[in-house]
């Protein structure tokens, strides 16, 4: 259809119909009609269906949908070196009882000459302890049952995920933690809400902080599959584009999935390329990453490091004494020796 | 002066008739709602993700770029679905037969005074004598008072000879203050027509303008009527398998044909520039119309000289107390300062002119938004879906930059200068609107961010996402597709795919312009050649051409470093890369071509 612009004939669209000057002129029918409103209430429905089908994609139950092929390409020559580059298996070693008996010592002393310090790292021991059927249970019963490591509140986005990992492990083992769990779940959900779990600008703490919220239900937004960590790895130089702050944290939170929870293989794979992607500098690190590393990997140069941790009888780390944080993560790495994954069930 | 009849490029296009409206389809626009607000939704679920969960830490200067760029960009969208939200044509009343139809003030019943405006500066005035004919055509349904005016702002003889020739009559002045606004408040003063019809030197209105668009002015409020403009002499580009046949012979010609029998005639070629600005009536404007929101384009549009004149008056009374207050009011001594006060507004009324269209590079819709924002009258705009009149186009990329230049840093000097969303007299959904005209010149800050990221990361391997992974996937593609597919329904039928690229490898043009506003400097420019210009313009698409290059060669580096060289191994993020870079170019190659493109061999002015 085209217009003749030369035919002043019937009416068409927006022409009078001659029927007289007294037709409404107004604007029409207003902007907002009863049928946009429908519209728009229809569409708002339609759009939040589908973006809470969306959210429910659970990316970590299946254990990194999209595959973790970049891990094993990651030395830039796909296939090939691969089979050079898998996690040595995890073999049984010993650990001393003097050396066991010193971190859990450390702890109980630490928790219980300033009880209000208390943090999720001392429940997280405290767990581990129990997990271990160890005496430092015993020793660290008192303390936990006074209450004090409910209200001593968390200082680390971490911490707070450690205290909720052990309170969890202890509720499993029908250890009084019914408040505990509470408190560190509060803590937790606090963070997935305000989306901290993200900080420091930690990926490795923040897929921990993901996983371990899993287990009260609580969806973190952030870090939901392995290919986050991605841009750490894949990279020339080794695990060490993001500075050597960035890389331990990464490296700490997968080594904590890693040793906490059962069959996590991705995790295992990643902290043993995080760990060679070190080159040998582990100096510096965390006397915690060490002993999860120890306890993950047959790699003699972390023994080593480890072993210059022990210094007159006590732990240390590498710039003083070592943090509850560190403790409860030695702890732990002796647990799941002794005792496998401190929560065998994987979300 | 007539003499023999000039032949014109146009000539061959004489037979063209303009596209009705698109039609009203009710289920089509309740889809198009539905899917808008999905898009709307779902685009800040996108957007919230991608700013808490998906940066890439390590690289927060490419990150946060990108992600400003995917926000501001998402905000244009919102602003595009409430323009675009519902088509509301007003109902039009039968044409008013006397003066006292359309103006309750008037008692005598005489007829209605129209005078019509073409405006001229250097086009050719055999040009301009066919506008002048086509409005000596008009045609009204009662007995009117209809007077052509040509307003040469040129000074030449010749025009005048021609506006006389053709019975028209001439007006000129002796400078060019104000340009085309000065132009036509120096007719406005030499005339006292109650409805004035502006038309540009190349408008040439149908016979049926009027009986179309009077009626409106029934209503009291109405201040302005504008119809779409039409160009009618767009290429209409050569069938695809008539070009294939040419270049490969007769194989081409059939491999063509069977790609057209499966998605529809395909046209290379066909208006270069996309100067069809069907698009801009036919969907953005009309549908501003329930809105109150259509703002004025000057061409073929007409006006209630009462409307113009009262809101310009106000203006000059603005004018002349804001200047007195600022002299007046730190003097302490009230004696003093009555004196002063006095003083001033006399001497004042002399020096202040009355503009009753804003001197402005964008006159028309600057005096659009005085008009909508008046604070005495809530005057009222219409949009008359019909065209109504025809006009020529920019033939040249030299002679469409400029205009789009124009366009660009007058919507701007407007926008940052004298904004309509503080103008308090203003609706809500009125500064929306004229918010969206505003934004979508702003796009020039981050168009360029999406054609260059790809490059980036492809160079670099440096991701602006934390990465490309499923979860991103999981929120891009929904968001995506529900843009995409609201967009193809919002706009079915007048759908413009060669408009976005012209948008978006619009930004050196853009900056440019905001470069000017932003420097405070008057926004200079020559009138539209209505001829085209001789020569390729590579000089104005060396950003374009810089970007295909750059795209082109991050692929061939990427690809090298992936496939040979095994350097890389990120094949999630080279694919989605690859695509998006393929995708900037094809962009940019439309208008490189469209730089390079010269009509056929034709006649030519």
């Amino acid at each position: 259809m085209t217009i003749d612009p030369h035919d002043d004939g019937g009416p068409g669209i927006g022409q009078h119909d001659g029927q007289g000057r007294g037709e409404a002129i107004g604007q029409g029918r207003g902007w907002l009609t009863a049928r946009g409103q429908i519209a728009f209430l229809v569409g708002l429905v339609i759009a939040f269906s589908a973006i809470f089908a969306l959210e429910r994609v659970d990316f970590s139950r299946t254990a990194d949908p999209l595959g973790v092929g970049w891990m094993d390409r990651r030395s830039g020559v796909p296939f090939e070196r691969l089979r050079s580059q898998v996690a040595p298996e995890v073999r049984q070693r010993m650990i001393g009882t003097a050396t066991r008996m010193l971190a859990d010592r450390m702890l109980a002393e630490r928790t219980g000459a300033q009880p209000t310090l208390a943090t999720g790292a001392a429940l997280l021991g405290y767990a581990a302890c129990v997990h271990m059927a160890d005496p430092c249970a015993e020793r660290l019963a008192p303390t936990m049952d006074s209450g004090h490591v409910f209200s001593g509140g968390p200082d680390l986005a971490l911490d707070r995920f450690m205290g909720l990992l052990g309170a969890t492990s202890l509720m499993q083992h029908d250890r009084r933690s019914q408040a505990a769990l509470a408190y560190w779940r509060d803590a937790a959900h606090a963070l997935a809400v305000t989306g901290a779990v993200l900080l420091p600008n930690a990926p490795g703490h923040a897929q921990f902080g993901a996983r371990t919220s899993q287990l009260v239900g609580l969806a973190a937004p952030v870090a939901r599959n392995y290919t986050s960590l991605a841009p750490y790895f894949e990279n020339a130089d080794g695990f060490t584009r993001a500075g050597l702050e960035n890389s331990r944290t990464t490296a700490e939170g997968l080594a904590l999935i890693a040793t906490a929870y059962r069959d996590d293989g991705a995790s295992r794979r990643l902290s043993w390329y995080a760990a060679i992607g070190l080159g040998g500098r582990w100096e510096d690190l965390p006397t915690g990453l060490l002993a999860l590393w120890w306890r993950l990997f047959n790699e003699p140069g972390v023994e080593e490091a480890l072993s210059a941790r022990l210094v007159s009888g006590t732990w240390v780390g590498p710039g003083g004494p070592v943090r509850n944080v560190d403790l409860a993560m030695i702890l732990l790495a002796f647990a799941s020796l002794d005792a496998g994954p401190l929560v065998p069930t994987l979300p | 002066m007539s003499g023999a009849r000039r032949e014109w490029y146009f000539d061959k296009f004489e037979h063209r008739r303009p596209p009705p409206p698109s039609p009203h389809n009710k289920t089509r626009e309740f889809a198009w709602q539905v899917l808008g607000t999905i898009a709307i939704v779902i685009g800040f679920w996108y957007i919230q993700w991608r700013w808490s969960n998906s940066l890439n830490l390590d690289a927060l200067w490419f990150a946060v770029p990108l992600v400003m760029a995917e926000t501001l960009a998402f905000v244009g969208l919102i602003l595009s679905v409430i323009n675009l939200w519902q088509i509301g044509d007003t109902p039009l009343p039968e044409p008013p037969a006397t003066a006292n139809d359309i103006d309750p003030h008037e008692r005598d019943g005489r007829p209605i005074r129209v005078d019509v405006f073409i405006a001229t500066y250097s086009e050719d005035p055999e040009l301009v004598r066919l506008s002048i004919q086509a409005a000596k055509a008009l045609r009204y349904s009662y007995p009117i008072d209809l007077r052509v005016h040509v307003l040469d702002d040129g000074r030449r003889p010749d025009m005048q000879g021609v506006t006389e020739h053709e019975g028209a009559d001439y007006i000129t002045r002796q400078t060019n203050v104000g340009y085309k606004a000065g132009n036509l408040r120096n007719a406005i003063e030499m005339t006292d027509g109650d409805l004035i019809v502006i038309c540009d030197a190349d408008t040439r209105l149908f016979p049926t303008f009027l009986n179309r668009t009077m009626g409106y002015f029934r209503d009291p409020k109405v201040a302005w009527v504008q119809t779409p403009q039409w160009f009618f002499d767009t290429p209409e580009g050569e069938r695809l398998d008539h070009r294939w046949r040419r270049f490969l012979g007769r194989p081409g010609g059939w491999i063509a044909r069977g790609v057209q029998t499966l998605v529809g005639e395909i046209r290379v070629n066909k208006d270069p520039y996309d100067n069809d600005p069907r698009y801009f009536y036919d969907v953005i404007q009309r549908r501003r119309n329930p809105a109150n929101a259509s703002f004025c384009c000057g061409a073929a549009s007409i006006h209630r000289r009462e409307a113009v004149l009262h809101s310009a008056l106000r203006a000059y009374a603005d004018a002349i107390e804001r200047q007195v207050r600022s002299m007046t009011d730190p003097i302490d001594d009230p004696e003093s300062r009555d004196a002063l006060d006095e003083a001033m507004r006399r001497e004042l009324a002399f020096d202040q002119e009355v503009t009753p269209f804003k001197f402005h590079v964008s006159e028309d819709i600057y005096t659009s938004i005085i008009l909508h924002g008046d604070p005495d009258n809530r005057w009222r705009s219409v949009y008359h879906p019909e065209i109504q009149s025809k006009m020529l186009s920019p033939q040249d990329l030299k002679a469409w930059a400029i205009q789009r230049f124009k366009y660009c840093a007058g919507t701007l000097d407007i926008g940052l200068n004298d904004s309509p969303i503080y103008r308090h007299r203003l609706s809500l959904l009125q500064r929306l609107m004229y918010g969206a005209t505003i934004w979508s010149y702003l796009g020039a800050l981050w168009s360029w961010i999406f054609l260059v990221s790809p490059a980036v990361y492809l160079f670099t391997g440096i991701p602006p996402v934390s990465s490309f992974s499923l979860e991103f996937f999981v929120h891009f593609l929904p968001f995506i597709l529900a843009f995409e597919i609201a967009s193809l329904v919002g706009t079915w039928g007048v759908a413009n795919p060669k408009g976005k690229a012209i948008y978006t490898g619009f930004f050196p043009i853009g900056l440019r312009a905001l470069w000017t506003v932003l420097r405070g400097q008057p926004v200079k420019f020559h009138v539209t050649p209505k001829e085209r210009q001789s020569g390729r313009y590579l000089s104005l698409v060396r950003w374009h051409i810089a970007i295909v290059a750059l795209n082109a060669g991050a692929i061939a580096v990427a690809t090298v470093q992936i496939f040979f060289l095994a350097t890389r191994t990120d094949l999630a993020g080279y694919i989605v890369n690859l695509f998006w870079a393929t995708y900037c170019i094809m962009l940019m190659v439309i208008w490189i071509r469209a730089a390079l493109w010269h009509p056929p061999a034709e006649a030519r002015v």
